[in-house]
């Protein structure tokens, strides 16, 4: 089993924030560093919970709740590094 | 000082920064600084618009002590609403600045405009006035004196058993009754620590739960069912608080199983805390218990009746004109329904209006129904109603909206137009347009029929 790059992971972030989410997000504001929060996309409360939900079903992995934290879905950069790393994992254990 | 600091080992923080007793002290100084080179101190009524920071929370204490007139403008208020012609001043504090260089560079004090001196309101009379649910010309404002305030923490204190030890984290909002009368407030009397989360997200409260570890939440119904979808464990045992609509039970028992303790706390922004589900019972969903020095009783239409010891004292008006809110004989008509659970306990069915509680503000749904049909170019009926979680996906308030023929609104304009007109806090969070709205026989839109079918709506 092939691991993804990280260059497909966020592409594949990019498209559930655009057009999975509903969220109303300009892709030409989408940048890999900007805040997901109120001072970079903007994303509500909701909004990031179903933007969690869709991140698990697209990547076929599991965040743990000591896993969940501001930080790791402050931006798209930190995302997939995180995403990338658990990919991997699986692709180890397999 | 009213308002007792944060005792010895306890700390008062939020994301940015954490102070011990000494700290704070040093705070309310700078303060009183502030305010005597301003001479804000005189002021008839200071408008706030606060967020939860330690910054603004320790200003909160300041006003509290020297009773000093405030008003707590609603978060993220239009730009152009104006201010009630009551408030002299406006204050701002810009709290990135506060932390550099400490308070007295980062507060701004400007003068309202529109101010009409108010004969009713003197300064230092310590008033505080909360934002109604006011949706079209005339606003109420929720007026209390600061003591009332901390007899309603005291009675939050006294029920929550906090003491020095405890941990408190408040996600929900210090400028609404839930979040300053029963989240913060009673945990500082207590001396207990206390953690403020601003612009609170699921996400956020996993990061303060983990690095805080406190003993005791406050959340919101929304957030309890956010944090069910996200469906993450969390570690440790600690007790939820919620308040406003209600949760089914099968919500609750989840949430139980999930993450700890629910109590669901009654109240409204008139009284306070009114009423709490016992403390550590295996039963999620059992009837509610006045506090001490609270009354309760039910009229025989099921309409529920307060009497509370820390109570507003009335409805402002615009001008500062205050209005009872009160029965002669001192009962409060909560507008909530319910029925006698017996030895003293009650439940609540609903609301006697169809009203729900968003962002700490008591919304009838009707009202933006209304607003929606006089103020958006294209719509001529309005259905509004709560969406709660389904299909997998999160939602909100719903707003169906029935279009005048050949018009076809793009929500997102829709949304704007709405944003511009109304409170934040009225703004439904998704719509739906359709050229015809299902209706029953006698011509009224089917509220049902829409509630359970909205999604399939053309």
């Amino acid at each position: 089993m092939q691991e993804p790059t990280i260059g497909y992971i966020k592409e594949k972030i990019r498209e559930i924030l655009v057009n999975d989410l509903d969220a109303n997000i300009d892709p030409a504001s989408l940048r890999d560093d900007l805040s997901l929060y109120d001072d970079g996309l903007g994303l509500d409360s909701i909004a990031i919970i179903n933007f969690i939900v869709l991140v698990e079903q697209k990547f076929d992995i599991t965040f743990e709740g000591e896993e969940i934290s501001s930080k790791l879905f402050g931006n798209i950069n930190n995302l997939a590094e995180f995403i990338e790393v658990k990919l991997r994992s699986q692709v180890d254990k397999v | 000082m009213i308002v007792p600091a944060i005792a010895g080992g306890s700390i008062l923080c939020d994301e940015h920064i954490s102070v011990d007793h000494d700290r704070m002290a040093g705070m309310l100084e700078e303060l009183d600084m502030l305010f005597g080179r301003e001479a804000a101190g005189e002021s008839s009524c200071i408008a706030l618009e606060v967020e939860n920071s330690v910054r603004q929370a320790v200003l909160i204490l300041y006003l509290l002590s020297e009773r000093i007139n405030f008003f707590l403008r609603a978060p993220a208020s239009p730009v152009h609403q104006s201010l009630p012609s009551f408030c002299d001043k406006l204050l701002s504090m810009d709290v990135g600045v506060a932390h550099e260089r400490g308070a007295a560079a980062a507060v701004r004090i400007s003068r309202n405009p529109e101010y009409i001196c108010p004969g009713s309101m003197h300064p230092r009379s310590g008033r505080v006035l909360f934002s109604s649910s006011g949706t079209s010309g005339a606003p109420k404002y929720i007026c209390y004196d600061g003591e009332s305030l901390l007899r309603n923490a005291e009675n939050c204190r006294r029920r929550f058993g906090h003491d020095e030890d405890s941990r408190v984290l408040v996600p929900v909002p210090i400028s609404h009754m839930y979040g300053m009368g029963a989240g913060f407030l009673p945990a500082l009397i207590a001396g207990a620590s206390i953690c403020l989360v601003e612009r609170n997200n699921v996400v956020k409260l996993y990061d303060k739960v983990k690095n805080f570890l406190p003993g005791m939440i406050f959340i919101t119904p929304t957030v309890a069912r956010m944090m069910l979808k996200l469906g993450k464990q969390l570690p440790g045992e600690r007790t939820y608080i919620t308040a406003g609509e209600s949760i089914s039970r099968d919500t609750l028992t989840q949430f139980r199983e999930k993450f700890g303790w629910v109590i669901n706390l009654y109240g409204c922004t008139e009284l306070g805390a009114i009423a709490t589900t016992p403390f550590w019972r295996e039963d999620v969903q059992l009837p509610l218990e006045p506090l001490d020095e609270v009354a309760v009783r039910l009229g025989d239409d099921g309409r529920i009746w307060c009497r509370h010891n820390a109570g507003f004292i009335g409805y402002a008006d615009g001008t500062g004109r205050i209005s009872p809110g009160y029965l002669p004989d001192g009962w409060y008509d909560t507008r909530d329904r319910g029925y006698d659970a017996g030895k003293g306990c009650f439940s609540v069915t609903g609301r006697m209006d169809n009203c729900i509680n968003r962002s700490g503000f008591l919304v009838s749904l009707e009202e933006i129904e209304s607003l929606l049909e006089e103020s958006i170019e294209g719509i001529c009926k309005a259905v509004v109603f709560e969406g709660g979680v389904g299909n997998g996906m999160a939602t909100g308030v719903i707003a169906v909206c029935e279009v005048v023929e050949g018009h076809l609104p793009d929500r997102d304009v829709v949304k704007a137009a709405c944003r511009d007109r109304m409170n934040k806090y009225l703004v439904p969070d998704d719509f739906y347009f359709t050229s015809q709205l299902p209706r029953l026989g006698n011509g009224k839109p089917d509220r049902l029929y829409l509630i359970n079918h909205y999604k399939n709506i053309i």
